[in-house]
């Protein structure tokens, strides 16, 4: 198993993929403090005779932002960087020449996804911990307790994204159809959200953990709130793994 | 037995591979080698039949045991991206749990080997076709196996590389088991003990290799007569009815028995040529290659196919 790690890992590290997805949090998280703390003096110089005060924002805010960015343009990368873990050596026949030696289906895709879910774990928190440091240094401390539960739900839901990409990756023969069923599935669940979210599904619906994340900032939700959605956000990142794993172990490659 | 959608791709084949043999699989362009041979490995599944290797089943979709023991060299070799030469052996060595202190002089051997030393650390993908299936090569060696699966092994390289591999191949007679599949009919008989013929989907044939060089060498006999006589004679050979083919060559007549007959073919072809009072200065076995038999054999299908279709 710590082979087909240590492979995995250097396959993605070397063609820019893992990179790539660690360069754009970074630049979130970097770019997003000093945004926010000057957003008015770059308005005005964009906006010469204008005046456009808008109000200074808050230490929450600015970590939010940043959240937001990172589950919105990061998410994006991160299924680009995904659709081809499995598809791609499909394709290649690289898939091929692996399992024709003593590796098991399900030891071959288990650790694609561990890797990949240590990449992003790892990933987030360090440029949430950067984000944050940055954020304490030009705006003052946002709530510590509160921006942890923020990061988390952000973690579980980006997970979760992961794994569908991954999932589609190892079923479909096309990299291309797997990012593109990813990207059409992440738009349209963000767009059932503003429906889910008057209902009382909302309280389980993955989507949701993205809506608590600014309350969880400000402290007014409690880390009580996620239990649903990020129970349900678990179990679905399990079960499409089986089911991905299910089909690929009877997939003729 | 296997189909693609409507398209039978194997309708049936059997056979049995020696261990410590070096076995060739033959067979025409769509004949159905890597489909068999990929049923073999696990990557697809037959729709009916069963397959033993090294004493174990297979069963489609679960982990299979004699893997372990088992390499296989694709018709187009491919490795991870991004690795190097040396880093994609040394993979192929931890996958088959060879020893650390053995593997890396083993590696070290093998690249020098096949002049692969130069290029050890440059990634794979910056590799010439040949120097790919060279690599190709090196990593069906270094577990040491049971059993080599071998697609096409020589098909992208030299002459010299050819011959390197082929001596190699040789040398594994008896030490291991090398199942493999050419175009190159010329190299499978240099060293292969034992051939299966497919065609479409079906075994036509399954001998060792020495007998499936007498049998067609005995099928076929150059004739030489004086040459005002050749007309003559080859409208009476044609008449015999356990002659199946009569070609000039070389100034000779190529006479052909139908299957199964040479021996009629020879206790009365000579006799009545010289009732006849044709001269005859040679009447001799024509020695044939495993081409011309491989021909033959593909040839006597399709007749069958059209008689019987």
């Amino acid at each position: 198993m710590t082979v087909l790690l240590i492979k995995e890992f250097k396959w993605n590290w070397r063609s820019f993929r893992y990179p790539a997805f660690l360069l754009v949090l970074l630049f979130f998280a970097l770019l997003d403090p000093p945004m926010m703390k000057y957003m008015n003096e770059i308005m005005a110089h964009f906006a010469e005779g204008v005046e456009i005060v808008m109000p200074h924002p808050t230490p929450e805010e600015t970590f939010f932002s940043y959240l937001s960015d990172v589950s919105q343009m990061g998410v994006l990368v991160l299924i680009f960087m995904v659709m081809g873990t499995v598809a791609r050596e499909k394709e290649t026949g690289v898939a091929g020449w692996m399992l024709s030696k003593p590796i098991g289906r399900w030891q071959y895709l288990t650790a694609k996804i561990a890797v990949l879910f240590t990449v992003v774990i790892i990933g987030l928190i360090i440029s949430s911990t950067l984000a944050y440091l940055y954020t304490i240094t030009l705006m003052g401390p946002p709530p510590m307790a509160g921006s942890i539960w923020a990061t988390i739900a952000l973690i579980a839901y980006t997970l979760l994204l992961a794994t569908l990409t991954f999932a589609f990756s190892a079923v479909l023969k096309s990299q291309l159809a797997a990012g593109g069923l990813a990207v059409v599935i992440f738009f349209l669940s963000g767009l059932l959200n503003l429906v889910v979210a008057e209902t009382a599904a909302a309280d389980f619906y993955p989507n949701t953990l993205l809506s608590l994340m600014k309350p969880l900032i400000d402290g007014t939700a409690s880390p009580s709130t996620m239990t649903g959605p990020l129970a349900i956000t678990l179990l679905l990142i399990f079960l499409l793994y089986l089911l991905a794993g299910n089909r690929f172990s009877h997939m003729e490659l | 037995m296997k189909q693609f959608g409507q398209h039978p791709a194997l309708r049936g084949i059997d056979f049995k591979v020696r261990r410590g043999s070096i076995h060739g699989f033959l067979g025409p362009n769509g004949a159905g080698k890597t489909t068999t041979i990929k049923i073999i490995l696990g990557l697809i599944a037959a729709d009916a039949g069963e397959v033993s290797v090294l004493g174990m089943p297979l069963k489609f979709g679960q982990k299979l045991d004699y893997l372990r023991y088992t390499t296989y060299l694709p018709q187009d070799p491919v490795f991870p991206e991004g690795l190097t030469g040396k880093e994609a052996l040394t993979l192929v060595a931890s996958i088959y749990r060879v020893d650390q202190n053995l593997s890396q002089t083993r590696i070290d051997r093998l690249l020098k080997h096949f002049q692969l030393d130069d290029a050890a650390n440059r990634r794979v993908s910056t590799y010439s076709r040949g120097m790919q299936q060279r690599l190709g090569i090196a990593a069906v060696l270094l577990p040491e196996p049971e059993l080599l699966i071998l697609d096409e092994p020589v098909s992208a390289l030299d002459p010299e590389g050819r011959h390197r591999v082929l001596e190699i191949i040789s040398r594994l007679r008896n030490r291991a088991t090398v199942f493999f599949s050419s175009h190159i009919l010329a190299d499978v008989e240099k060293v292969c003990d034992h051939v299966t013929i497919i065609d479409r989907g079906r075994k036509l044939l399954d001998a060792g290799t020495g007998e499936l060089l007498n049998r067609y060498t005995m099928e076929q006999y150059l004739i030489a007569v004086r040459s005002d006589q050749q007309a003559e004679a080859a409208a009476m050979i044609r008449k015999n009815p356990a002659v199946r083919e009569v070609s000039p060559q070389q100034g000779k007549l190529l006479v052909i028995s139908k299957p199964g007959e040479s021996i009629a073919m020879t206790g009365n072809l000579l006799p009545a040529l010289v009732r006849k009072g044709i001269v005859v200065t040679e009447f001799t076995p024509n020695r044939t290659n495993l081409e011309e038999a491989f021909f033959r054999v593909l040839d006597d299908n399709h007749r069958r196919g059209v008689d019987n279709p």
